[in-house]
């Protein structure tokens, strides 16, 4: 049986929590810049990016578990976060939400 | 996380289904029974009455209407429900009174009616939650707050929709798996259940989960919706999101005129309704305003009539009858989308056949579930009793709440059912107090298994499973009067069909229950497909509630488990026995003792040496006699014969019968004062067992390397052609060979590769069913289990005694003195040549030292190859013996290079669980110079040291080389290749399952020992002929691999990288022996994965020809995928490679 070394552990939480949290924020984030970039109104949009959501949560989830380190897992994310963050932060200042 | 992507996605599908298995169960199980909610409201409401004459649609709107016209001709609206769809078993109808305040919301009033006369049926339904609380227990649970409830289910909805994807990820076959089931046939037909229940409806259970996020997808992810909707006071945007998002549109209605109206006459208006639908595809009406001069009469199809619009209606205009809108809400496309999911989800669009189908699949996603959750346990608790670890809390703890979810929980649901039935009607919170009688059921379903043992409790509860459902129509029978004997003859269909659906369930569970009590044990798993249908359709019946077939009370399957045990045992002792016989050849031969040689080869043996063949015992005999012993038994004075047996690939044949065996035998041969050889060949031998011992059959001694001691190993002049083909029978012989044994490699043995008598270990197919020659049974059953059980033990300790010696060796190797006095009892007692004899641990240690400093002098070489091992664990198993070949490289930094031939004979005892060397007696058999070989220099066994006195003078006096000596041998000739003997202990209890699975691991370690030094061995075997292709076999896809040229990842490019020394197979003129020795492994407690260190000795030559030593380790991790083992990770580090001339010694810098 494979040893449960603390690091072990310490990486299985810290890919929990990227999955988790990192995936709500990240999932949250897509739902921002889809309704910012598709050329729909903002409640088709919406509704288009939250029943698509899970998918993105789901291989995010699958991503977090295969990446070879916690660390890794966690920069994936942060990668693909800065472009959706910046989307995100475009959109709400044209619209004077942020 | 793990090593490869489909591991991990294997550990995270593991996991996650393990983690929220329960509630997902549970989630499956009452989210399929929502797909006959209204029937289970039926069937819980019994009052309610059933009328077998229910008239044409027609007929019961008209009654409906003259009942409403009656009782509230100014009511707002009226419903009328028709009886035809599933919505509504009888005819029911409400109205809702008018209200001047438009917010008010009255309840409306409701009422039954007959549909034959038109009178209300007041029948005083009680007070029940029905299908629709038992429903909606999938998502709001019970007991939680709604919006709690909600967030839990909708992580395990992702956590369940991330298990999906990666078990299909993990799945090479799912084509295959449609067609796969293999029954009794324990853990595997488990995996094959799972994955039959998985794929075969997998469409379902991905679209049935995703579509549940659906549902609350606002209240999961609340974040965006509320930054985008809040209208800028910060209150929450919910409503306008919703307003925004799911416009849910209805038909324009006008208020109430004022001005009064008579209604049109209902069942005139399905004439236009049947026109635009089709004959009774309308299922309910309701009517605003009725009696106002702007009535409308809204028309409702039956849900079955679309997927994605069952809110489409027929508007008519109450006054005049006229249809004023048909309408047909249309959605943008991800609304559609949305309405789609959601109605895939809810399933009311599924007529019966469908609706079955659905029930089907639901109650196959809940054996998913639990067949996944039995998996998980039993996977776990086979490894690590695989291990002989106890199985921890977690798998205790697993186990029993696998009892209480799968088991338990339909219980529960029962339990529902009877507390419906049997509460007082008058109870106040009747409906609630149904809930509590459920969920005290489940609480106690799963206490029941804390308590019991598992098999125990898996049975009783399935027997109580099959009592609370076989019992439920009786309940009925005796509390109402809608029981079978009048449902079934008066077409009361529905409530017929839960009576019977509960037999059914009763059924299954009584099957499961008598499945588990027999059932199968263990089995070599086999591939076979199955017809998927037939498959299918036993797993889910097995499966419905979920019985681990092969948690069988320990009873039934002990006997097999003691067949089993006593293959394994018998098969790893006889490896083990075969090894000892080979071995002893080598002990035997070293010294001439060609008696007990001859002794280890069958009547019927085939000897094919150099000299030629010979047949039979009685002429290899001879030829041991006479020709090598030139009449006598032992060596003569002065002589050295040693024939080291080194680097064994042994196979058993899968009856057990007969083995065959790949050897390597170092020659160091000759006479003091005249002589002195190198001689490296290999030999292939066949043994076979008869009466209980092992045999030589056969022998084939190939030509190798080698040549006389001052040269070395330089390469031998060219024979002429077929030189090997025409030589006749060596008649010179005093006993002559009895035919010529033409020998392929004497030609030029660079380029021949002596026959392998295994196919690639990497890639070989392992047999199916393996057996064993066993001896006689012995009775009783206990007696015959518990010497299995004690010499599985042995089997382990035999193992553990030889990683002791060789991991001494290691430590000798570099100066590790206190590692290597570790290794010693405390009071144990060393003693090496002459020396005399140190007691205890700190002594010994002292002593080592006298070899040079901790950690050896710069330059200084100190190997000391542990080879020939002959271990013997006593039968009680405290203590063992062993047999060593001792083979030193000595001297260097400073001090002259020494060659050293030892015999040792150790003892060794057990502690705890370890072992420790007792009693270490180090025969000193030859020792020369290395420049001078042994030809011209013998130097004594060493003497006592001046400077650390002996505790005890030397217990054995005897003198080296040239004397022949022969240190006492710990074992009887006549009981080398023999089976070991049992013990029959007639008062012996009966060991428990536990202790039996223990013992099967123990003797299939030993296996696993045998292999991984097969495989190590192999290796060096292959990379001495350059047979690149083979040697990568080896390996994992994945391995990572540092040998002397650099890293390869990967097995191809491992390949790439040997093939970039040059071409494959072996060169002309080319050396480079392998030896691969003195292996110390350790099988993991999961044995899956091993550890292995492994010393190579190189007899090679370099390219100028120039004879080279070489030494180094390879340290390695192997894993067994699919039964075979594979190196996963290996490393070389060289100790030296020299050229032959200058030695170890003039090596040092």
């Amino acid at each position: 049986m494979r040893a449960m070394t603390a690091a072990h552990r310490w990486s299985v939480f810290s890919r929990c929590v990227a999955a988790a949290l990192g995936g709500y924020a990240l999932v949250s984030l897509t739902h921002l810049a889809m309704v910012a970039l598709l050329p729909v109104a903002q409640h088709k949009a919406l509704l288009f990016a939250s029943q698509t959501g899970y998918l993105t949560w789901t291989g995010i989830i699958v991503w977090c578990f295969a990446a070879r380190t916690a660390r890794r897992a966690w920069t994936g994310l942060a990668i693909v976060a800065l472009p959706l963050l910046l989307v995100a932060g475009w959109f709400l200042a044209q619209r004077g939400v942020a | 996380m793990k090593e490869g992507f489909r591991q991990s996605m294997s550990w995270l599908h593991t996991w996650l289904g393990l983690v929220i298995g329960w509630i997902l169960y549970f989630v499956y199980l009452t989210g399929t029974l929502g797909y006959v909610d209204t029937e289970i409201d039926y069937w819980m409401k019994p009052e309610r009455p059933h009328f077998e004459q229910v008239g044409t649609q027609r007929e019961q709107l008209s009654v409906a209407q003259a009942y409403l016209q009656q009782q509230a001709p100014d009511a707002a609206r009226w419903t009328i429900q028709l009886i035809g769809g599933r919505e509504a078993p009888s005819l029911d109808v409400s109205w809702t009174d008018r209200t001047t305040d438009p917010r008010d919301r009255p309840a409306p009033h409701r009422a039954t009616l007959d549909p034959a006369t038109g009178e209300a049926v007041d029948y005083g339904a009680r007070d029940t939650g029905g299908g629709q609380v038992l429903y909606k227990m999938h998502y709001q649970l019970a007991y939680i707050p709604y919006d709690k409830a909600i967030l839990i289910i909708m992580v395990c909805t992702l956590v369940m929709f991330a298990a999906m994807v990666t078990g299909i990820i993990v799945h090479k076959n799912i084509f295959k798996d449609f067609f796969t089931f293999r029954p009794r046939k324990g853990q595997r037909s488990w995996l094959d259940g799972h994955n039959l229940l998985s794929v075969t409806a997998l469409p379902f259970h991905l679209v049935v989960t995703y579509s549940g996020f659906l549902f609350f997808t606002y209240q999961f992810m609340p974040s965006v919706p509320d930054l985008l909707y809040a209208d800028g006071n910060g209150r929450s945007a919910g409503l306008s999101f919703y307003e925004g998002v799911y416009p849910y549109p209805q038909p324009a209605l006008p208020p109430a005129s004022g001005s009064p109206a008579s209604l049109v006459q209902l069942p005139a208006l399905l004439n236009e309704v049947d026109r635009q639908w089709g004959r009774d595809i309308a299922t309910a009406l309701e009517v605003r305003n009725p009696g106002d001069a702007s009535a409308r009469v809204l028309v409702k199809p039956q849900e079955t009539v679309s997927i994605a619009y069952p809110e489409n209606m027929l508007v008519f205009d109450g006054a005049s009858g006229r249809l004023v809108e048909n309408f047909e809400p249309r959605h943008y496309p991800s609304a559609t989308g949305d309405h789609v999911m959601k109605g895939l989800h809810k399933g009311l669009f599924a007529d019966w056949f469908l609706r079955v189908l659905l029930l089907f699949m639901g109650v196959g996603g809940t054996a998913m579930i639990g067949t996944g959750l039995f998996l998980w346990a039993n996977t776990r608790r086979t490894r690590l009793l695989a291990a002989g670890v106890q199985p921890h809390f977690g798998i205790w703890l697993v186990d029993r709440l696998n009892i209480g979810t799968v088991i338990g929980m339909p219980v529960a649901i029962a339990a529902y059912f009877w507390a419906n039935r049997l509460l007082p009607a008058d109870l106040a919170s009747r409906a609630a107090w149904e809930v509590h009688v459920m969920y005290l059921a489940m609480a106690a379903l799963f206490a029941y298994p804390m308590l019991r043992p598992p098999e125990k409790a898996r049975v009783e509860t399935l027997w109580l499973c099959a009592a609370a459902y076989g019992l439920l129509p009786v309940l009925n029978a005796l509390t109402t009067s809608r029981h079978l004997g009048y449902s079934l003859p008066h077409g009361d269909w529905i409530m017929a069909g839960f009576d019977l659906t509960a037999l059914a369930c009763a059924a299954i569970a009584a099957i499961c229950a008598l499945k588990v009590r027999r059932s199968a044990a263990h089995v070599v798993p086999r591939r076979r497909p199955g017809v998927a249908g037939v498959a299918a359709a036993m797993v889910a019946v097995l499966a419905v509630l979920g019985v681990p077939s092969d948690a069988v009370s320990a009873e039934a399957s002990r006997s097999r488990q003691i067949d089993e045990l006593e293959i394994a045992v018998v098969r790893a002792e006889d490896i083990s026995a075969i090894k000892t016989l080979q071995r002893a050849y080598g002990y035997y031969a070293d010294r001439g003792l060609w008696n007990e040689l001859a002794d280890l080869f069958a009547d019927d043996a085939i000897a094919n040496y150099p000299s030629g063949g010979f047949d039979g015992q009685a002429s290899i005999r001879a030829m041991f006699v006479q020709n090598l012993g030139q009449g006598r038994q032992g060596l003569a004075e002065g002589r050295i014969y040693n024939h080291t047996i080194l680097q064994p690939v042994v196979d058993l044949a899968p009856d057990g019968a007969s083995a065959t065996g790949r050897w390597r035998v170092l020659g160091m041969l000759g006479r003091f004062g005249a002589s002195a050889i190198w001689a490296d060949s290999l030999y292939r031998f066949d043994y076979v067992k008869r009466d209980g011992r092992w045999k030589i059959r056969e022998l084939t001694a190939y030509a190798g390397s080698g040549g006389g001691y001052d040269a070395g190993w330089v390469k031998p002049a060219p024979r002429p052609p077929n030189a090997a083909a025409t030589s006749p029978i060596r008649n010179n012989l005093a006993h002559p060979a009895d035919r010529p044994w033409i020998d392929p490699c004497e030609a030029d043995v660079s380029v021949c590769v002596v026959p392998f008598p295994y196919p690639n270990r990497g890639t070989m197919r392992r047999p199916r069913e393996v057996g064993a020659q066993v001896g006689p049974r012995i009775v009783p059953e206990a007696a015959r289990a518990a010497d299995l059980v004690r010499r599985a033990q042995r089997l382990e300790d035999e193992q553990a005694v030889l990683n002791l010696q060789r991991s001494y060796g290691y430590h000798v190797d570099r100066g590790e003195w206190r590692q290597a006095a570790a290794l010693f009892a405390p009071d144990a007692t060393r003693e090496v040549g002459q020396s005399g004899v140190y007691v205890g641990r700190a002594r010994i240690r002292r002593s080592l030292a006298l070899a040079g400093p901790e950690g050896l002098r710069a330059g200084q070489l100190n190997d000391h190859l542990q080879l020939e091992p002959i271990v013997h664990v006593a039968p009680d198993g405290r203590t063992a013996q062993a047999r060593i070949f001792e083979l030193a490289f000595t001297g260097g930094g400073g001090a002259p290079a020494r060659l050293v031939q030892n015999v040792a004979e150790n003892s060794y005892a057990r502690r705890g669980d370890s072992w420790v060397i007792q009693r270490m007696h180090v025969y000193t058999i030859l020792a020369t110079d290395y420049a001078q070989g042994w030809a011209k220099s013998a130097l004594p066994a060493p003497g006592t040291s001046a400077t650390l006195p002996p505790d005890q003078p030397p217990s054995v006096r005897y003198e080296a080389y040239p004397a022949v000596f022969t240190p006492p041998l710990h074992f009887e000739a006549a009981s080398v290749g023999q089976a070991a003997t049992p013990v029959v202990d007639a008062s012996a209890r009966m060991p428990s399952s536990r202790q039996l699975s223990q013992a099967v691991t123990k003797a299939r370690r030993a296996m696993d020992h045998n292999e991984i030094e097969n495989l190590q061995n192999a290796y060096g075997y292959y990379a001495e002929k350059f047979l690149w292709s083979e040697m990568a076999a080896l390996f994992t896809d994945e391995a990572v691999v540092d040998l002397e040229g650099g890293r390869s990842t990967g097995r191809s490019r491992l390949l790439a990288a040997l093939q970039a020394r040059g071409p494959e197979g072996p060169v002309p003129g080319a050396l480079d022996s392998q030896l691969q020795l003195q292996p110390v492994i350790e099988v993991a407690a999961d044995g899956s994965s091993a550890t292995l260190r492994s010393r190579l000795l190189q007899l090679a030559r370099d390219a100028q020809g120039r004879p080279m030593w070489g030494a180094g380790i390879h340290t390695s991790k192997l894993r067994k995928q699919d039964g075979v083992w594979r190196f996963e990770r290996m490393s070389f580090r060289r100790t030296y490679l020299v050229p032959y001339k200058v030695g170890w010694a003039g090596s040092a810098d």
